[in-house]
């Protein structure tokens, strides 16, 4: 569904990623781990089209999608869940919400009952349907944030740390919401330093170390190779 | 009494032109993330389309408000394609340079088209350009005049804020203007044309100043120079507001127009002065209140 070929990308002069080269098969969750600074976000933003790759190309359901812009790539079907969450804190969680669908044609039609679905999967939306977003907490920001680029009703989801600065609880919250994003046939790929929980959830697994992928295999592989627990399980 | 009133009355009446002048800034300053000093520029190009059509083609300066707009909106798209575009998220000092070059050039370029002549005013008036007197309380002595003209101006200044206001928050590209506005990363994500949504903005910005123009060629006589007064007036109305306050506009608009009406009234020698205590309100409210008076 989705495939990343040979990727340099840079920031200004500084080279951020080196021939990044990645597969996403249809409904599956891959995840892509590594420490901070390792290129996981320049990943996510190259796919939908924030930032323009130098060399190297994206493909998305058989096209190629490198360097289009962003509201293109939207359109087709990739919804992005950034960094940080990025949602609009002078709107209401409704506007927020609703945002996430109008610049879609396919999802702006059945709006109505994506946000019930949305209002299912997080029910701490719909009693908070008319709070302004500034306004909440970092855990219902990250489910805002994720209800959000569901509404654009996307073939595939980009959600680029979803767990950062949530407590425990809430973490184990929106990992039971990506799980139950796929079954809906959303196709998932996954940005996380927190490395245990996302190779459990992911089918496959790419390891991303100063811009340059180390290491790739199914989740299970990565999670026992010895590399791996070494250096980021702390085994 | 009556001439408190009074000094009420035209306060107000004044604001509407200040709150589309500055609502038109603070959307390019909020939105676009420019810092146009050439924004009077617009309205002054927009009062000599109000008075060109009076005197050569007849047109209600009323109905050049709209052309006007419309006129100066595409003018502002072109500015903002061969411009503004280059110089956004570069160092602020490249606005500044570039918007004040901006200024120079439409300042004098209109000063060369007016010739020798030092000021313009509609000939003969429109016939709304007279006063109503209201006597109050049904006595003859507790009078009041309201310029006609002033009057109607101010609610179609109502009229396209509350227009303006209504786009921002139900369509689809002032959506995007708000997203854009308050998170352009996350309004890049959901899909938003932020390129095109800059742009229609800054046309949207530079229009109202235009509106704004033709209105004041209604009620003041105009001239090449009178654009740089109401960039640095609508600055210190966005000040006063607060920076993204869009309501706080209206608001701290009104205070800054009775306070000038009030002003020019009392104070001896008054009408000089007007313009100055514009500026020193700014300067106390930066002091007291650096984050704007109104709240968001």
């Amino acid at each position: 569904m989705l495939e990343l070929k040979n990727i340099d990308a840079y920031y200004g002069l500084v080279q951020a990623l080196w021939d990044i080269s990645i597969k996403v098969e249809k409904q599956t969750i891959v995840s892509i781990v590594g420490a901070n600074g390792a290129g996981k976000t320049t990943i996510m933003r190259i796919i939908s089209g924030i930032i323009k790759s130098k060399k190297g190309q994206v493909f998305f359901d058989g096209e190629d999608i490198t360097n289009k812009e962003s509201h293109k790539i939207v359109n087709r079907g990739i919804a992005h869940v950034p960094e940080g969450r990025q949602i609009f804190p002078h709107m209401s969680v409704y506007e927020n919400l609703e945002m996430g669908a109008i610049f879609r044609d396919e999802a702006k039609s059945v709006m109505a009952d994506t946000i019930d679905y949305v209002y299912t999967l997080f029910p701490r939306l719909k009693e908070r349907t008319k709070q302004l977003a500034g306004t909440m907490s970092g855990g219902e920001r990250q489910m805002l944030a994720i209800g959000r680029a569901l509404m654009a009703k996307p073939k595939l989801l980009l959600i680029d740390e979803p767990s950062l600065g949530l407590a425990p609880s809430l973490v184990i919250d929106v990992f039971k919401a990506v799980k139950e994003v796929l079954k809906q046939g959303v196709t998932v790929l996954l940005v996380e330093q927190n490395v245990q929980k996302s190779l459990k959830l992911a089918s496959r697994g790419y390891v991303l170390d100063n811009g340059r992928i180390t290491l790739s295999g199914t989740g299970k592989e990565l999670l026992e190779n010895p590399h791996m627990k070494a250096a980021y399980l702390g085994h | 009494m009556e001439t408190f009133i009074q000094v009420i009355v035209n306060g107000v009446l004044q604001s509407g032109i200040y709150m589309i002048t500055t609502i038109g800034l603070a959307i390019a300053v909020g939105i676009v993330t420019i810092i146009n000093l050439s924004h009077g520029e617009f309205l002054m190009i927009g009062a000599f389309i109000g008075y060109l059509f009076y005197q050569i083609l007849g047109i209600d300066p009323l109905i050049s408000i709209v052309l006007a707009g419309m006129i100066v909106f595409f003018l502002g798209v072109v500015t903002y394609e061969v411009s503004m575009k280059k110089v956004l998220f570069t160092p602020e000092i490249n606005q500044l340079i570039l918007t004040f070059g901006i200024s120079i050039f439409l300042h004098n370029l209109a000063k060369i088209l007016a010739g020798a002549k030092p000021s313009f005013s509609l000939h003969p008036e429109p016939a709304y350009s007279k006063a109503w007197n209201i006597n109050l309380i049904g006595d003859a002595k507790l009078g009041i005049g309201i310029s006609v003209a002033k009057f109607i101006i101010f609610i179609v200044a109502l009229g396209i804020v509350i227009g303006l206001f209504y786009i921002l928050k139900n369509t689809k590209i002032g959506k995007s203007m708000r997203a854009v506005e308050q998170n352009r990363y996350g309004a890049s994500v959901v899909g938003v044309n932020v390129v095109n949504t800059f742009r229609i903005a800054f046309g949207i910005s530079v229009a109202l100043a235009a509106s704004a123009g033709v209105m004041l060629c209604i009620v003041v006589s105009i001239d090449p120079h009178m654009g740089f007064g109401y960039t640095l007036k609508a600055f210190a109305i966005i000040m006063m507001a607060g920076l993204g306050n869009l309501k706080g506009v209206l608001w701290a608009s009104l205070t800054m127009g009775i306070i000038e009406s009030a002003v020019g009234t009392y104070v001896p020698g008054g009408t000089g002065w007007s313009d100055g205590v514009f500026f020193l309100i700014i300067l106390i409210v930066l002091i007291v209140k650096p984050e704007g008076l109104f709240k968001k």
